[in-house]
């Protein structure tokens, strides 16, 4: 950022000012940077099991997280289900979007956005737990069918992939309607209005205008469930089986449950690494349109995600 | 409530917008249902509920248990939200107006929580303050939390201050006001609704978090999602769903509180 | 009251752009002086060092002769008027002009009782309570003005105050900002892009470019005695003629256009310095303002009779273009088709073609006799004797 004029840079308050920030660089720091150091270190100690680690350089961690199938396997089902859910909330989201920004009341519109991205903010716990009872046998879903006479008893699908699933959408679908909301609200109306009055059919509009046009939000938004997913612990835990379940599970399950600090960071490190990889290359991909994985995570930004 | 620029009768805007009323009623109808089961007066959730009580929430708002999970989160979330935003209001304030080296840099660091993930920064604090030999501290998860949300009030008091622009403080200035005074008199009291707002989301973000809060003090300091976390594994009571109202009235109600002082949050 | 001097101020922002280069300027005490120029020249950088808000890389700024190049901002007693007005939003009119009485220590019923006077003095008695927003444009202006002088500061600064409003606005408040100046005295700098503006507000105009000031005079110098092509290409119309010298005789310099006529005009301004010798063949520029040019219709008596014996053979162009016309000196004529007549309220406007395409304006006030000529009809322009202006190229 560009100085300020006008506040003198130099001079006591400058001063004062430069030494005010030793507060949040060193909390950033000591509490940011060094925890993340320390992850990276500690992912090459040796797991006492029941005792902690001890320091030591060696790299079982890693060479136990990419030589065990299982593992292996949990990376790969980890990217295959982000990629599942970043297609269908993209699928379910664009549609909803568009009909959302072409609502001529600005009012209806306010309260559909807020509507529909009302949950953002809800704990993944209870947005997951609200699919666990409809979903159950006891609620939901299952006395629907019952009732509807599909079923002779009521069944339940959680845990489970259908519960995984439907969960990973219910929970990302709003980051991809902010996403699109951002991209679909900046396509003047007035342009498919031109198109249609060159005499292109609205369909033909839409996949000349409206679609080019929204692509980079749409792809930011893809993008942006995708990486989300591969980060999130609490749905597959409470939704899933172990079939279902995740790397974050499999890291959680392994500091938490299993005391093993080191394996857990070493998968950490892999995780981010992977992360890292596909953020930045989808980030190329993408190119103009920012993608930032976790600006949006956490916060609706007008849909930019930034 | 027409589409512009659709025509009315096409069978596609037909199918869009019984998509549109689909798609709201799979956002809505969990969190409803969820409102429902909590009434139930049965030890277990069914639905539709079989009667109407409020003995949920009365063991909600007296059984030790959850009392102090909210008491624990309140604590938390209130101290990390105070924390994150000193944090961001002083890098926010100095980077804007004065020349720091690194500036630039220090700024993205206060950005950067936001783009790791959760999981991650949990591992590493486990680490950190393992190695230190200070685990399971609610200072840690204060700590913690006030870090990994900092990122929010930094936006909102940076955007604060960019509305603000630099002619109203010079204007002050060239009235005669020394810096500390246009600070005063001037910019904080013009954005003191983005301090707030942001203040309030680092509160409603750490008072929604989950894995971060059971990584660095799951053991030993239980915030409500902990406890709806771990009671969800091996119950299915209704004061689970009545936690979760709670949760999702107060968290409403926040929002729109922050989205009206930040001037729309997102539009 | 002070007067402001400017020594050799030069500042470069950190992106690399050399903002105000060399500038020296004095603003005598109660002068009201304009920094004129197009965007980007560096105005409002040489208005903002006076203020105090940015600093020069090297030269002095003076106010009252003393030395505050190193002065804050708040030490620095400057009255600016900001381009956005920057009032207050969170404080009401009242609280807004007593701002800086309040930061002077001045005990509030006294500060009050001056901000009052101030509103009554802009014609806002009455409105100390509104807040900003709840007040029109021009009132916001004249807050703003009230805000800047209640604290009686030795300069006032303002930053092209008028640019957001429109022209009928703009002229009110021109007036009230002249008439409250003339009354308290105040010297004054002005900023504006918009050179009506400078020639009707201000005593004297600073005309810049590049960071650098190309001339210095009252309205009227530099309107009728611009130093370069540009300051007479920005203030007012003109007709700009390159060429070379043929000579110099008497008063006036004879200069050949690049078309092959001949035009005399008065040499260039030598500020002060002495005159130098034009030498033939010297490439120069001649400028004439559009009501100094007189339009003949063809053939009339007078009109090409007087045009100097065929001289020295002209450029190649002339030859090609100078057609029947041949060559014409101060007191001849420039053959031209009439391309366009414009009636512009008082004004009357003919837009001329030469046979070499350059196109020429020429305007007749109201009332003055007017020549019928229509589109696409030959005819001939003469310069006024005396009114062409010899440049430096
Ligand atoms: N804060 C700044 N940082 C970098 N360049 C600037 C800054 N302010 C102005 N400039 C540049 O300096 C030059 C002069 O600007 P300015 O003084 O604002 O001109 P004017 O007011 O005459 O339009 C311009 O080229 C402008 O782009
Ligand atoms: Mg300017």
């Amino acid at each position: 950022m560009a100085m300020r004029g006008g506040f003198p840079a130099q001079g006591a308050g400058g001063r004062l000012a430069r030494a005010l920030l030793v507060f949040p660089v060193g909390m950033l720091v000591v509490f940011f940077v060094v925890p993340l150091i320390m992850m990276f270190v500690v992912s090459f100690y040796r797991n006492l099991p029941g005792a902690g680690w001890e320091p030591a350089f060696t790299l079982e961690n890693y060479v136990r997280a990419f030589s065990r199938g299982l593992y292996r396997d949990r990376l790969v089902y980890t990217l295959e289900i982000s990629a599942l859910n970043a297609v269908l909330c993209l699928l379910i989201g664009y549609p909803f979007t568009y009909y959302l920004v072409r609502l001529a009341s600005p009012f209806w519109r306010k309260v559909g956005l807020t509507l529909s991205i009302s949950t953002l903010w809800l704990t993944y716990v209870v947005r997951s737990y609200a699919w666990s009872v409809l979903l159950s046998a006891t609620s939901g879903v299952g006395q629907l069918l019952m009732w509807l006479g599909l079923v002779d008893r009521p069944t339940g699908y959680t845990p489970g992939p259908v519960a995984t699933v439907v969960g990973l959408v219910y929970v990302f679908l709003p980051f991809m309607i902010l996403s699109l909301y951002g991209s679909l609200r900046a396509i003047d109306p007035s342009m498919e209005e031109a198109s249609m009055n060159l005499g292109a059919r609205p369909w033909r509009t839409f996949l000349h205008v409206v679609l080019p046009l929204s692509l980079p939000g749409a792809a930011a938004g893809a993008v942006m469930v995708f990486l989300l997913t591969m980060g999130n612990y609490v749905v597959p835990s409470i939704l899933g089986q172990p079939a279902q379940w995740t790397m974050p599970v499999i890291i959680t399950n392994q500091v938490m449950n299993e005391s093993n600090v080191p394996f857990g960071a070493a998968m950490s490190v892999i995780l981010l690494a992977v992360l890292g990889l596909l953020a930045y290359a989808t980030g190329r991909l993408v190119g103009k349109a920012r993608v930032n994985p976790y600006a949006g995570s956490r916060v609706a930004q007008g849909g930019e995600g930034a | 409530m027409s589409g512009r620029g659709l025509r009315y009768r096409d069978p596609v805007v037909w199918s869009v917008r019984a998509a549109f009323w689909i798609v709201l009623a799979f956002l809505g109808v969990p969190l409803l249902i969820l409102a429902a089961v909590s009434f139930h007066p049965g030890r277990f959730m069914t639905f539709p509920p079989q009667g109407f009580s409020l003995r949920w929430y009365e063991t909600l708002f007296t059984n030790s248990q959850w009392t102090d999970a909210i008491r624990n989160s309140l604590v938390v979330a209130f101290a990390s939200a105070l924390l994150a935003t000193a944090m961001a209001l002083i890098l926010a304030l100095v980077l804007d107006r004065y020349p720091v080296r690194f500036g630039a840099v220090f700024r993205q660091l206060g950005m950067l929580p936001l783009f790791l993930p959760p999981v991650i920064m949990g591992v590493a604090y486990v680490s950190f303050f393992y190695a230190i030999g200070f685990s399971g501290r609610i200072e840690n998860l204060i700590i913690a939390h006030a870090v990994f949300n900092a990122p929010f009030p930094l936006m909102l008091i940076s955007a604060g201050l960019g509305k603000v622009g630099k002619e109203l403080e010079e204007s002050a200035m060239n009235l005669g006001a020394r810096p500390g005074v246009v600070l005063r008199t001037v910019t904080l009291p013009l954005i003191r609704a983005d301090v707030f707002a942001g203040a309030l989301l680092a509160f409603i973000l750490s008072l929604n978090e989950y894995i971060v809060a059971f990584l660095v003090a799951g053991f030993t300091v239980v915030t409500l999602p902990i406890e709806l976390f771990a009671s969800l594994r091996y119950s299915y009571s209704p004061v689970i769903a009545a936690a979760s109202v709670v949760f999702i009235l107060g968290t409403a109600v926040l929002v729109a509180v922050a989205d009206r002082m930040a001037g729309g949050l997102w539009d | 009251m002070s007067r402001v001097d400017l020594v050799q101020v030069t500042k470069t922002y950190p992106g690399g752009v050399k903002a105000v280069d060399g500038v020296s300027l004095t603003v005598e005490a109660g002068e009201f002086m304009t920094l004129l120029g197009p965007s980007g020249c560096g105005k409002t950088t040489s208005l903002r060092m006076i203020a105090g808000f940015e600093q020069p890389d090297s030269g002095q700024v003076l106010i009252g002769g003393k030395d505050v190049t190193r002065v804050p901002p708040y030490e620095r007693d400057t009255g600016m008027v900001f381009q956005s007005l920057a009032l207050f939003p969170h404080m009401s009119v009242l609280d807004n002009v007593m701002y800086g009485l309040r930061m002077r220590r001045v005990p509030r019923p006294e500060a009050e009782a001056r901000a009052k006077e101030m509103l009554a003095l802009v014609q806002l008695a009455g409105y100390e309570q509104r807040r900003p927003h709840q007040l029109s444009g021009g009132q916001r202006q004249r807050v703003a003005f009230a805000r800047a002088l209640a604290v009686n500061p030795s300069i006032f600064l303002l930053d092209e105050p008028f640019a957001a409003l429109d022209a009928k606005l703009r002229d009110e408040l021109q007036v009230e900002l002249r008439r409250l100046q003339q009354r308290l005295r105040i010297t004054t700098v002005f900023v504006t892009h918009n050179q009506r503006e400078a020639m009707t507000l201000s005593d004297r105009v600073a005309v810049m470019r590049d960071g650098r000031v190309e001339q210095v005079g009252t309205p009227q110098e530099v309107y009728e005695e611009p130093a370069t092509v540009f300051v007479a290409g920005f203030v007012g119309m003109t007709n700009l003629f390159k060429g070379h010298v043929v000579a110099q005789d008497g008063g006036f310099v004879r200069v050949r256009t690049a078309e092959g006529f001949e035009i005399a005009g008065r040499p260039p301004r030598t500020n002060g310095a002495p005159p130098q010798a034009l030498a033939p063949g010297q490439p120069v520029t001649v400028s004439v303002r559009p009501e100094a040019l007189r339009l003949v219709q063809a053939g009339a008596a007078g009109a090409v009779g007087e045009a100097g014996a065929v001289g020295e053979a002209g450029t190649p162009t002339a030859r090609e273009s100078g057609e029947a016309a041949g060559e014409s000196n101060g007191t001849g004529g420039i053959p031209v088709r009439v391309d366009m007549v414009r009636f512009v309220g008082e004004l009357v406007e003919y837009h001329l073609f030469t046979p070499g395409g350059q196109e020429i304006l020429c305007t007749y006030q109201r009332g003055q006799a007017a020549p019928a000529v229509g589109q696409g009809a030959q005819a001939l322009v003469r310069v006024e004797p005396g009114e062409a202006r010899v440049l430096w190229q």
